[in-house]
């Protein structure tokens, strides 16, 4: 019985060194760590569709600049909130010709995003993706979310959550300065999901 | 009726139809095997990466839709399960897929809870093993005194 | 004004707790039984509080005060009104308010109720546990998550709920019902910790308890099934369950309650088991915590996320509190709580309970993990992966036949031991009721060995019970459906019909995607399907974009809405729904020109209807089993059979149960 007695608090205490480390687990998980994409680093993904003014549109087009790919959607807040940016940038390097936007439509009617740009105003290739399938080969997990290519045309950075034309132009900044170094601008990153 | 239930053969004969039904109903299972049914499980171990907690298979999402296209189009390719499940997982990260995989420490998912209900068996089974009461054990005249009257005191 | 009002509720019920708390603490020490009798006022005064607090919010939700940020951030002008009156519960603050609330009538019951045992040191312990958990609730509406915090500017209007909750009448019962069970837990929790603080650790406590115990599982039960039916009906996929951390937050407690519920007769009966029943309900409360820190602190994506905020340093902090105070105190009374006594045979009553523990431990066990696993592998690693249906499915379906099997077995088993041949005969009937529903089911095309085997054993476990109410009801007539084994059979056929609507819903569903144009015809799994077009409402918080399908002679209307506020689209599925199947019906995409298809998804889905069939019968069997029973006589030795078991039915009458 003096064997069996001398277990109690042997198990209690193991009980409670256990849940104490599932506590500190709790405590400390769940912190995003950033934003991850397999495709930093590799070409990006074709673009290449109906815009919603009827042309046609193709990404291959576009090399040897760099290309900002947005996908957004007009019923999302953020997005509405980021295109004032995107239209600075935009409108700032249509003069310099070194930085091209383009904006993949994400869950939303042609006539919806007619309405958005008439509205919020901007001046670019606005494609279609009636199928997801181009926001599914970027791997998007929500709106708004922008790639940054570089004019090689592989993805330099992906940027979840609204951007803002000052950091985008810091990125094309680091770019030029140093040489192509994804993983480092991935740290710089601060994507605003507010 | 009494005597159906004490034999021995209703027993057998019960044990023997229950075991044809279910082979039969085993043999006729013939698993996911046409395009929208193995769409359907390879969809219901895929996240859907826009809204949290619901497989694609489950979902309205529009990228849910997108994944469930070309879910189909790459079986009509000729891919098998887990080339198209791996193909998602290098678009979306490994947390795209459902099912966590049986290696690493992440296999330990599998192994925790089956090795903890053997143990608790185990348990049992020694635990049971320790309470057998020993055959020898002999009523005596004087514990059958003792236990009248405990039974017959309260009513009395 | 409304601010104010609640504030003062909060605040008063905090007082209240607080000082109840003191004054039970002082009164307890110092044995000075006049003192702990006042302890009784401070639990009215605390529910006066919470009282006070809810006619606050609701009256603010009701006539749309802005002012007040939770009113602002989910109330709104276009809200209906009932699910103004829910809106309390479709947000944090407000479902911690409905816990304090439900929590703060529990403890006004136990005060009102054992007023005559106040100064029992048991029952005085028991308030105050009660009343630090009720200083918790309230300490956080007064912190974290504040109700009552005013905005300004006031703004004209607010968003309203998150569209989801705000778009069936099940949202209004489905939180209260969880909340009943949930927090009702805290019960026998708090009785358990003053059984281990006065050392009183016999079964005094458990008799105590044991109808609250059944009351608050038999909430919990009704309210996780009201939730499925809910995700059913709103969700859109034609599921009901989908191992989300938030579904599988209110399982967890659940589950050790069950256990609970089933091992607590090995101690009454045997007195064993002492350590082990007190761990549960220790557990069944810390889960409640536990859950309720996963679903709400974001530590883990779920579809339920409809809030999150920093209150989950609190959660867990209590969590650990409570963690700390259960194994420290069970450690402490080891030496009490060792039962003497001995189980003469695994087969038997006692024995099947017993392995009913092991079973439901394990199914927690497997639950737990999967819910946190992916924290716990990053935590580790650093990999990132995701838990989902496929492992929950997996992992718990062997389980769940075997708890079906035990079902059957367990009922017809005596206590102490049983014989070979007294099994043979009492499971006689039941076996063939499983041997002949199997066969039929095979014969009539169902295939795959997991739903045929479910069927099966559905229909042992099935026969089992009646087998025990029919027997019961020929002795006791009328009584033979009261009582706690006699409900607990009726419980027991509920959760048959649930686990047979389960395997046939999982196993034979049948689902297409449909792109459909006006007054196009389709047919699916025999069912005749009729676009017949689109309808357009307009109300003031949502345009409503129905399309008309008639199925089967009938029209129903899967619906897409856009809410105005935030441009939010949600789907509203419609369901024809039958004894033998549910055809499911969402609308997918809408025409954007006329003549346009439109895309609806169909699923088909046998037998889900029982499944809420079930839910009904299994809260209908708890109410019956907390009906008083047969009472024994005081003095008759618990280890006396509560009614006298059947030796030997009479083959005519078990005839009929199979």
């Amino acid at each position: 019985m003096s064997e069996r007695r001398r277990i109690g608090p042997w198990i209690a205490g193991a009980v409670l060194v256990v849940l104490a480390a599932f506590i500190g687990v709790l405590a400390t998980g769940g912190d995003d760590d950033g934003v991850r994409s397999r495709l930093i680093g590799r070409p990006a993904p074709g673009i290449a569709g109906d815009t919603i003014d009827g042309a046609s549109y193709d990404l291959a087009q576009y090399r040897g600049e760099f290309v900002v790919v947005n996908f957004f959607a007009t019923w999302c807040v953020p997005c509405i909130r980021e295109h004032p940016e995107l239209v600075e940038f935009e409108e700032r390097h249509r003069e310099t010709g070194d930085a091209s936007v383009v904006s993949v439509v994400f869950d939303s009617r042609p006539q919806q995003v007619r309405e958005f740009f008439a509205e919020y105003g901007g001046d670019w290739p606005v494609v279609l993706d009636p199928d997801g399938r181009t926001a599914l080969e970027y791997g998007v997990t929500g709106v708004p979310e922008s790639y940054l290519l570089a004019p090689d045309g592989t993805v330099l950075i992906k940027i979840e959550g609204g951007v803002t034309a000052s950091a985008l132009d810091d990125l094309l900044e680091q770019v030029q300065v140093s040489d192509v170094d994804g993983e480092h601008l991935g740290d710089d990153d601060e994507a605003d999901a507010s | 009726m009494k005597d159906l239930s004490r034999a021995r053969w209703p027993w057998i004969l019960l044990l023997s139809l229950l075991a044809g039904a279910l082979v039969v109903a085993a043999l006729g299972d013939s698993g996911p095997r046409t395009t929208a049914e193995r769409a359907r499980a390879v969809s219901e171990s895929i996240a859907c990466p826009t809204c949290q907690g619901q497989s694609v298979a489950d979902s309205a999402a529009p990228s849910a839709r997108a994944i469930r296209t070309e879910v189909a189009r790459r079986i009509e390719a000729g891919e098998t399960d887990q080339q198209i499940r791996d193909h998602i997982a290098g678009i979306y990260g490994d947390d795209a897929l459902l099912t966590p995989p049986r290696d690493g420490v992440a296999g330990l998912i599998w192994f925790l809870p089956v090795a903890g209900l053997v143990a608790a068996v185990g348990g049992l089974v020694v635990l049971f093993r320790r309470w057998r009461v020993p055959d020898d054990v002999e009523v005596s005249d004087e514990d059958r005194v003792l236990v009248e009257q405990a039974r017959r005191s309260p009513r009395s | 004004m409304n601010a104010a009002l609640g504030t003062a509720g909060v605040t008063l019920g905090l007082i209240a707790c607080v000082a109840g708390a003191v004054t039970m603490v002082v009164g307890l020490r110092g044995e000075r039984a006049a003192l702990i009798r006042t302890g009784r006022t401070y639990a009215f005064l605390a529910l006066a509080g919470a009282i006070l607090a809810t006619i606050a919010m609701e009256r603010a939700l009701i006539t749309r005060d802005f002012s007040l940020e939770f009113v602002a951030n989910n109330g709104s002008s276009r809200t209906p009104a009932l699910f103004n009156v829910a809106t309390m519960w479709a947000a944090l603050e407000g479902s911690i308010l409905l816990w304090a609330l439900v929590l703060a009538g529990y403890t006004a019951l136990i005060a009102h109720k054992f007023r005559a045992r106040l100064s029992d040191p048991l029952v005085g312990w028991a308030l105050l546990t009660m009343l630090v958990v009720g200083i918790f609730f309230f300490g956080l509406m007064l912190g974290p998550a504040n109700p009552f915090t005013t905005v300004s500017p006031v703004p004209l209007d607010g968003p309203g709920p998150n569209p989801l909750l705000q778009n069936h009448i099940l949202m209004a019962f489905h939180p209260p019902m969880l909340y009943l069970g949930y927090v009702g837990f805290t019960v026998p929790f708090a009785f358990a910790i003053a059984a281990l603080v006065t050392g009183r650790v016999g079964e005094g406590w458990l008799l105590a308890t044991r109808r609250w115990t059944l009351f608050a599982w038999g909430f919990l039960t009704v309210g996780i099934m009201l939730g499925a039916w809910w995700s059913y009906e709103v969700l859109g996929w034609g599921g009901y369950w989908a191992w989300d951390p938030v579904e599988n937050a209110s399982l967890l407690p659940w589950l050790t309650g069950t256990a609970y519920l089933h091992s607590v007769m090995v101690q009454e009966r045997r007195g064993m088991l002492r350590v082990w029943n007190i761990s549960l309900l220790c557990a069944t409360f810390a889960l409640t915590i536990l859950g309720t820190f996963l679903t709400r602190s974001g530590v883990i994506d779920s579809v339920h996320a409809f809030s999150e905020s920093d209150i989950g340093g609190w959660l867990l902090g209590f969590f650990g509190l409570i963690v700390v105070v259960s194994v420290g105190l069970v450690g402490w009374r080891g030496d009490r709580l060792r039962a003497p006594g001995s189980m003469d045979s695994p087969i038997s009553r006692e024995g099947s309970f017993l392995a009913n523990n092991v079973l439901f431990a394990a199914f927690t066990f497997v639950v737990l993990l999967g819910t946190v696993f992916p924290l716990v592998v990053e935590a580790i690693n650093g990999e990132q992966l995701s838990v989902g249906v496929p492992y929950f499915n997996r992992m718990t379906m062997p389980l769940g036949m075997l708890i079906l099997f035990l079902m059957a077995i367990a009922p017809v088993l005596p206590w102490r031991k049983a014989s070979q041949e007294l099994l043979r005969v009492r499971l006689f009937w039941p076996a063939v009721a499983a041997t002949v529903t199997v066969v039929a089911t095979v014969v009539a095309g169902a295939r795959g060995v997991a739903p045929v085997l479910a069927f099966g054993l559905g229909a042992f476990a099935g026969g089992a019970a009646i087998r025990q109410v029919v027997l019961a009801s020929r002795r006791q007539g009328w009584r033979g459906v009261v009582g706690r084994t006699n409900g607990g059979m009726i419980v027991h056929l509920g959760v048959v019909m649930i686990a047979v609507g389960l395997a046939a819903s999982q196993s034979y569903s049948s689902e297409v995607e449909l792109r459909m144009e006006e007054g196009q015809v389709a047919t699916v799994d025999g069912h005749t399907l009729v676009f017949e077009g689109i309808e357009t409402r307009e109300d003031p918080e949502k345009t409503t974009i129905a399309a008309q399908v008639r199925v089967d002679g009938q029209v129903y209307a899967p619906a897409i809405n856009e809410y105005v506020f935030g441009g939010q689209t949600i789907g509203t599925p419609s369901v024809s729904t039958g004894l033998r199947q549910d055809v499911f019906l969402a609308l997918l995409d809408v025409p954007e020109e006329p003549g346009d298809p439109a895309v609806i998804r169909v699923v088909i889905q046998p037998l889900v209807t029982w499944l809420w069939i079930g839910g009904g019968v299994m809260g209908l069997g708890t109410a019956l089993a907390a009906f008083p029973g047969k009472r024994r006589r005081p003095t008759q030795p618990t280890s006396e059979p509560a009614d006298v078991p059947d030796p030997d039915p009479e083959p005519e009458m078990v005839g009929a149960s199979a």
